[in-house]
């Protein structure tokens, strides 16, 4: 099972993927999901909307779980795609191995998926990409936490086989990222609901305790002639 | 800043700093969380928010 996140003030923070990426047929069938992984694993690292991400090689490892060689293949192509460009940084023998990735991906519309899912590394990485599928499907048809989709379009989207739908499905189920019944083309995103509440109503009791704390003021501080200090 | 608090159901005043308001909420409460707070109660009328120059700070 997925640990809970940990619940803070802090809104939770998301990763736009690009649905020119998620949609993508371009890449070989095998290893493709993963190659979609990689340019997520870049965009951790990117600030604001700056187009350029210098990102190390051991951050990817890190974030990816894959080995170096096998980044640099998925880097190489991702460039022949035209979905980044790459340039070497070299200031000295320490810092070997940073680059500089140009995002050359039209970002008009992405997917919104938490930190929390898109970097934990229990989830397997085809998972997050099929997520984020499931995402773009609910965004299209405007619908909130909730999406109704048959199994023809899902195997469109995640560009596999039905059998796979239905594991990929029972996976994301157990990790308790979505919710579905059987025979009901219904797919609720569980996991997004429950944080997104949670952090809702902390935030809430926070400013109502400041409200409280606020109006426990009014009547005892009282002061003559103030008004002559105003501004 | 240094601020005056107007509350408009009892017309009572009170001078008072964000840090201070902060501090009185708890240890993990923020300045901006305060602001946010007072700036809403100030949209729903419930008080008026007057802020007080440093200049006019030296003469009171």
């Amino acid at each position: 099972m997925l640990k809970k996140m940990v619940v803070t003030v802090m809104p939770l923070q998301y990763v736009k993927i690009p649905y020119q990426l998620l949609k993508y047929k371009g890449f070989d069938n095998k290893g493709a999901d993963m190659t979609k992984y990689v340019y997520v694993a870049i965009l951790k690292h990117r600030q604001g909307d700056n187009n350029k991400v210098t990102v190390n090689m051991t951050v990817l490892e890190k974030i990816t779980g894959i080995t170096r060689t096998n980044i640099t293949l998925h880097i190489n192509r991702l460039i022949e795609h035209n979905f980044i460009d790459r340039s070497h940084q070299v200031y000295g023998w320490d810092e070997f191995g940073i680059n500089t990735y140009t995002l050359n991906c039209p970002e008009e519309k992405f997917s919104m998926i938490p930190y929390a899912i898109a970097y934990d590394m229990e989830i397997d990485k085809k998972d997050v990409i099929a997520y984020a599928n499931i995402k773009r499907i609910m965004d299209l048809r405007r619908t909130d936490k909730k999406v109704f989709a048959t199994k023809e379009e899902l195997t469109e989207a995640f560009q596999c086989s039905e059998n796979n739908v239905d594991k990929i499905k029972r996976r994301l189920k157990e990790i308790g990222l979505i919710n579905f019944e059987r025979k009901s083309k219904a797919i609720e995103l569980t996991w997004e609901l429950d944080n997104f509440s949670e952090v809702k109503r902390i935030k809430y009791n926070r400013k109502q305790h400041v409200e409280k704390t606020v109006k426990s003021k009014n009547g005892k501080e009282v002061k003559a002639n103030e008004n002559a200090n105003i501004v | 800043m240094r601020m005056q608090i107007l509350f408009n159901d009892t017309k009572n005043l009170m001078t008072t700093t964000l840090k201070e308001l902060a501090t009185d909420c708890g240890p993990d409460y923020t300045e901006f969380e305060v602001l946010q707070v007072l700036n809403e109660m100030r949209q729903r009328n419930q008080i008026q928010l007057i802020m007080i120059k440093q200049s006019r700070l030296k003469a009171i």
